[in-house]
């Protein structure tokens, strides 16, 4: 006699499985839209090139490049993530569980990732870094000693933001396909987005820096515990997830982790179940991974976003670290992507001025030449909206790839 | 007795054990107080290296001060002594911390900032009058290096049952071990990031002497409870 056993489902396992279609179903339909508008309007082309590409990244880094699954993850009740072999697993013949510093906010938590976002990746090696060697930490086996992992960190950083700049942040940033399609949905309701004022605007760009130093300050205070046993935060016992959790304050506030928490769910890289029934006291009311700071602070960006465009992306310390290392002087020289302006061609309409997401205003105000500013996200919106033939620019490695058109000719 | 077992000689083990401190123990509970003071005063990459040098050139002092002071009453200092006088020495560089930190919290512009220069370059004071050396810094390192650390004690402990050792040169050598911390770099680095948000300098010197200035209260109402 045959017995089967029927589980119970759980509400919770039902809304796990509800947002899972929903975001499978929500990236299609996007994808679909894309092409239809696309197809519709190519004056834009470059706008719907750049939304297949976000779109395309999420997978990528959220998935991998899976060629796997060659092992289990470290740490099973997470989730049963497969593993890469190509980069998440070697670099340099050695394996690096962690995955690729890419700059891109996107977190990536069970074993074997493949890219994951390099604020955590620094707030976590860089101190105590001499202490921490093999072994066990964050969850997973490490063969690489804190010293060689915080080189590898920030060579990838440093390289990527040299070659390609801010780049990142308008193509390939899961958390910036977010904020545009805030900016998408804004439209479908016909909703004129706001402006900040400027002083406004560079002093959000100004708090990047302030952010920047904050978080390298307190991850090296927090990382105190990791060497003393000095405990700064109550409720965080030595060993303990959240004690070592501390040592990245940044990710505490972080708006990504919510949505790649929810991401992860759905692809079905992460249990929801276990992530959403684990809390952990103070400030863990949400979930094993999210804090109720981490909540606060998506609300509060999707409200920015629903007003202000790209809202994050003036603050994120991420793109502040990127502009950094991007417009470093020895650097700077090398810079891969560039946007260039010729003077004698712009009539100073204020086109590029009044399309561009983060609200930069140097392409307008600059007389000429090299006009990439730390602002800049490098979408190429001005680009492709400057009415004039050639008057802006986008240079790879010093050859211009995308100029912009004429297009106010075929208008009729 | 040794100090190291790994190294024999007692001066090179002092200098070793303060560079293993420096570069863990010293450099978390340093890191707050230096950075803040930063903060407050506004200091860019440069200043906020020499700065660093300035707060580490005063525990250094500290250090010499107290080697000098065991070497001298040898037979006054001994363990119950230390532990007396752990217990009270926090208060000076609390009420120090206080000190500097109502002095940021209250001024009214920051001495770095543009209106200073422009006010520096009206009244005709030259630039080297301005950039004197830090005292504030000093005496916030000189104070610091005054709470005993437990291998500053034990280097001391040691240095009065080895009569052979002179404890002023192990105190030096300790701190100047103690001095080669990433600290250095992160003073700089704090100073050069906050330097990048000239609209919020107001703001970040009033966080930074809030931050000394609770600092400063927390250290003198633990050493006064416990």
């Amino acid at each position: 006699m045959v017995t089967c056993s029927r589980r119970r489902i759980t509400m919770t396992e039902i809304i796990a499985e509800i947002l899972r279609a929903t975001i499978i179903a929500g990236i299609i339909l996007a994808g679909i839209l894309a092409i239809l508008i696309w197809i519709k309007d190519q004056t834009k082309k470059i706008s719907y090139l750049r939304v297949f590409i976000q779109i395309a990244a999420v997978p990528v880094i959220f998935l991998g490049l899976i060629i796997g699954p060659f092992g289990l993850p470290q740490f099973p009740p997470v989730g049963n993530a497969p593993r890469d072999a190509v980069v998440g697993t070697n670099i340099f013949g050695a394996p690096f569980p962690d995955g690729l510093s890419v700059p891109v906010l996107a977190c990536y938590y069970p074993s074997g990732r493949t890219v994951t976002c390099p604020i955590w990746q620094i707030q976590g090696y860089i101190f105590p870094f001499w202490n921490t060697g093999l072994g066990f930490g964050w969850g997973v086996f490490y063969t690489t000693t804190g010293l060689e992992r915080l080189a590898i960190v920030f060579g990838l950083v440093i390289g990527m933001s040299i070659v390609l700049g801010r780049f990142f942040c308008g193509w390939v940033c899961p958390f910036g396909l977010y904020m545009d399609l805030i900016i998408r949905l804004r439209k479908t309701f016909k909703k004129r987005y706001w402006k900040l004022s400027e002083r406004v605007n560079i002093g959000l760009r100004q708090l990047r820096y302030v952010i920047i130093a904050a978080f390298l300050i307190l991850s090296f205070v927090f990382g105190t515990q990791a060497i003393i046993g000095l405990q700064l935060v109550p409720g965080t016992e030595r060993g303990e997830y959240v004690y070592s959790y501390f040592s990245a304050p940044f990710c505490q506030i972080c708006p990504v982790k919510p949505l790649s928490v929810l991401v992860e769910s759905a692809l079905g890289l992460m249990d929801f179940t276990f992530v959403f029934s684990n809390t952990k006291g103070l400030l863990y009311e949400a979930g094993y991974y999210v804090t109720s700071l981490n909540v606060a602070v998506l609300v509060l960006v999707t409200i920015g976003a629903f007003a202000f465009r790209r809202f994050w992306c003036r603050i994120c310390p991420l793109g502040g670290l990127i502009s950094i290392f991007n417009r470093f002087p020895p650097f700077k020289w090398v810079s891969g992507v560039r946007l260039n302006k010729i003077e004698e061609k712009c009539t100073k309409c204020g086109i590029c001025k009044r399309v561009c997401p983060p609200q930069v205003t140097e392409v307008y105000e600059e007389k000429g030449g090299d006009v990439t500013s730390p602002g800049c996200i490098l979408c190429f919106r001005c680009v492709e909206m400057c009415p004039y033939e050639n008057c802006l620019e986008i240079r790879v490695a010093g050859k211009p790839i995308y100029k912009s058109r004429s297009w106010l000719k075929g208008l009729k | 007795m040794t100090l190291l077992p790994e190294i024999p000689n007692p001066y090179l083990a002092s200098f070793a054990l303060g560079l293993l401190y420096g570069l863990t123990f010293c450099t978390s509970v340093c890191l707050p107080y230096v950075t803040s003071y930063i903060a407050g005063i506004g200091a860019g990459f440069r200043k906020g290296v020499i700065v660093t040098s300035i707060y580490n050139s005063g525990r250094v002092t500290a250090y010499a001060l107290i080697g000098g002071l065991t070497s001298l009453f040898k037979t006054l200092v001994s363990d119950a002594f230390f532990l007396s006088y752990q217990k009270y020495s926090p208060i000076a560089f609390g009420v120090t911390i206080i000190l500097i930190g109502t002095s940021i919290f209250l001024r009214k512009k920051s001495s770095t900032g543009t209106c200073f220069v422009e006010k520096r370059e009206h009244l005709g004071i030259s630039k080297k009058l301005t950039q004197k050396f830090d005292l504030r810094a000093f005496s916030m390192g000189f104070t610091r290096g005054l709470v005993l650390c437990p291998p500053l004690v034990a280097l001391l402990l040691a240095a009065l049952t080895l009569s052979q050792i002179n404890p002023i040169v192990l105190t030096v050598l300790f701190g100047l071990g103690t001095t080669m911390s990433p600290l250095l770099i992160l003073g700089g680095a704090t100073g050069w990031l906050l330097n990048k948000a000239p609209l919020f300098s107001r703001w970040i010197s009033k966080i930074g002497g809030g931050i000394l200035l609770l600092l400063g209260l927390n250290i003198l109402l633990n050493t006064i409870i416990h």
